[in-house]
């Protein structure tokens, strides 16, 4: 009750902070979308963090650890420190200077200029949405997760249909949602662009505080630093795969098993040199068998499962972190800066933050392979190893506090991104701004939020089982094959309209075949590891290059607006 | 900025530490040698912003957006919308 408690009182806070932004809110539509261009670089790098690493970062990494093993921080993390940090110099700054000079809001209004097409909008309009929304579903469905372990036994008479059944009584993910929703609508509704900069710069103070916390309180239950190195789950002799050690909550500390437990085999073990090795915290790929309890019958079902990564997966993630230039909740977070300068920090310090956030959880992630079931749903084995290890239910509440600032911290952006796109380049696109009034904007956008945010909701309860790294890869894959678009546009005068089309309809199609392919969000390799996304990126990069080059430059006057001379 | 563009290619390059694949030894900090070399490569990445945006500075682009700003793009292709941004 007393983690209930502080989850309430978080959110409480968070409504108060909203209350507040929007007090500061200055009426107009321009503060509503872009805070008027007012961010300093403190809180764009609060900001553009936090929009950028969600549940996916916590729940996701901590889950994928778990499945693969330390592997993961180098295939997400480390790439993308690199990788978001040249997009932010090369394609952020660039983006705003055109944005300020010219007066966009929203991604689609530069796209249309610089490609001189008012159907290339219509055509990104859906298909934006169509990939913000896996990423809300993420949230939802990350929250939800979260949530329920770290309550259980709180309602046992109210809520007594449990995701699994240790869970009897934790607030059920629906309720999770569905309030976390309210709260992210209402302080996005009140202060609009500022008040979501404002919530997420304390949000992200939050949860990379937190995260601290949490490692380090695990790190104690564990005996230390080296004594967590010799936890993950280890292949013995006969490549049986057993845990070494259990931990005694009761008295909180790490007990040596004797026997060791076995919890699952390596598939055609021949390789002795895989003895006492510890999987996860290297990256050679081991294919293994493990068993889970049906959570109905109580049988137990084997599963199998790839541990480590394959090279060439690991090498084609590359693709995915540039869907970060297309994010078009980014791109408005862009405009909010005050001036380039306030970039500066964003550009040298989200490799530092990523690197803060996601070692522990990695860390974490690969450690809880020696202590929890092997079956227990990826998403949950954050938070199902806090409540293992750390126990305190104030400490459990302030650090689920932490990963639920981290999920909220990206949904706002995205929320109020899908109501500027819409307001802006659908409603005033068609009739023209003098149509309506600032306050109609300002209602068709909150209009529409409503709507998606219905739609999420209802999605996120159908899917609520998927896995929200593979999800969340997914909506990256179709967001990293739009990447020609922007980076031709900022840096290829010869780039046309034409072959803008024929890059966004390319991605489109090879995205869908391939998540088609997929299982629609499960984890999806081509061939020997490659993932999706290399192919998807490169398709619509060549059919960008190849119908440009085939098709009538753009006009002059347009290059003259885009590529400013350097002076 | 072809000298960023050198430095990010070689950060490319380090970053598929296939020398690393199946070390698992603890290096320092309880980390493994995998995870140890990539928190090392995030920092050489910060590094990396830091010259960035003291030697390779956009100067031009930050001119151009402080400039006077222009109502809007005039074109022909638009909505009635984009001509009144």
């Amino acid at each position: 009750m007393n983690v209930l408690l502080i989850i309430s009182g978080y959110l409480s806070l968070l409504l108060l902070l909203g209350w507040g932004s929007g007090r500061m809110f200055r009426g107009t539509s321009r503060d509503f979308f872009v805070a008027s261009h007012s961010i300093g670089p403190f809180l764009l790098l609060m900001s553009v963090f936090g929009t950028t690493m969600t549940a996916f970062a916590l729940v996701g990494s901590t889950g994928k650890s778990f499945e693969r093993g330390i592997g993961t921080y180098g295939l997400m993390a480390s790439i993308s420190g690199l990788i978001h940090m040249a997009i932010f110099f090369l394609i952020g700054i660039r983006l705003w200077a055109l944005g300020k000079r010219h007066g966009y809001l929203t991604q689609i209004q530069f796209f249309r200029a610089r490609f001189e097409s008012d159907g290339l909008g219509y055509i990104l309009f859906p298909i934006l949405v169509l990939l913000v929304v896996p990423y809300l579903l993420i949230g939802i469905i990350g929250a939800g997760k979260v949530i329920e372990p770290v309550t259980a036994g709180a309602f046992p008479d109210l809520f007594i249909n449990p995701t699994i059944p240790a869970w009897v009584g934790g607030i059920p993910p629906w309720l999770t949602g569905l309030v976390i929703c309210i709260v992210v609508l209402t302080y996005v509704f009140l202060g609009g662009s500022r008040g979501a900069a404002l919530a997420n710069a304390f949000q992200t103070v939050v949860f990379m505080a937190m995260g601290i916390v949490a490692f380090y309180f695990v790190v104690q239950s564990l005996g230390g630093l080296e004594q967590a190195g010799k936890v993950p789950m280890r292949i013995t002799e006969d490549g049986s795969l057993v845990q070494d050690y259990r931990f005694e909550q009761k008295a909180g500390i790490l007990l040596e098993q004797d026997p060791p437990k076995k919890i699952g085999q390596v598939l055609n073990f021949t390789n002795s040199n895989l003895t006492d090795r510890h999987p996860h915290l290297g990256r050679d790929p081991i294919v293994v068998e493990f068993k889970k309890k049906n959570p109905k019958t109580g049988e137990l079902v084997p599963f199998e499962r790839e541990l480590g990564i394959p090279f060439i997966t690991f090498v084609t993630y590359l693709f995915i972190p540039l869907s970060v230039g297309m994010f078009p909740h980014l791109f408005q977070h862009w405009l909010t800066a005050r001036n380039a300068r306030a970039f500066k920090l964003t550009v040298i310090a989200h490799p530092l933050c990523i690197l803060i956030v996601w070692v522990p959880c990695v860390l974490i992630g690969s450690w809880a392979t020696g202590l929890l079931p092997p079956g227990i749903p990826p998403p949950a084995v954050l938070s199902a190893t806090l409540n293992m290890l750390v126990g305190d239910p104030w400490l459990t509440g302030l650090l689920t506090a932490g990963v639920l600032a981290a999920i909220m911290s990206s949904m706002d952006s995205q929320f109020l991104c899908l109501g500027t796109v819409f307001t802006n380049d659908i409603v005033v696109h068609r009739a023209g701004s003098k149509a309506y009034s600032d306050p109609q904007k300002l209602k068709i956008a909150r209009s529409f939020i409503v709507v998606i945010v219905a739609v999420t909701y209802l999605l996120a309860m159908a899917v609520k089982n998927a896995n929200v790294f593979d999800l969340a890869i997914w909506c990256f894959s179709g967001f990293a094959a739009l990447f020609p678009l922007i980076f031709s546009a900022l840096y290829w005068k010869r780039a046309t309209k034409a072959g803008a089309i024929a890059s966004v309809l390319t991605a489109l199609i090879s995205w869908a075949w391939f998540f088609h392919q997929s299982g629609y969000g499960g984890e999806y390799f081509v061939g020997p590891g490659i993932v999706p996304a290399a192919i998807c990126f490169i398709v619509s990069a060549s059919a960008l290059v190849v119908v440009s080059l085939l098709t009538s430059p753009p006009a002059q006057s347009t290059i003259d607006q885009f590529f400013p001379s350097r002076s | 900025m072809r000298t960023f563009w050198l430095f990010f290619l070689v950060l490319l390059f380090l970053h598929q530490d296939f020398w690393n694949w199946s070390d698992e030894s603890l290096v320092a900090l309880g980390m493994p040698a995998g995870l140890f070399y990539h928190a090392l490569f995030s920092i050489a990445c910060s590094a990396l912003g830091v010259w960035a945006v003291t030697r390779a500075w956009p100067t031009e682009w930050e001119k151009y957006a402080e400039e006077k700003t222009v109502p809007s793009i005039k074109s022909n292709h638009t909505g009635k919308g984009d001509s009144e941004q």
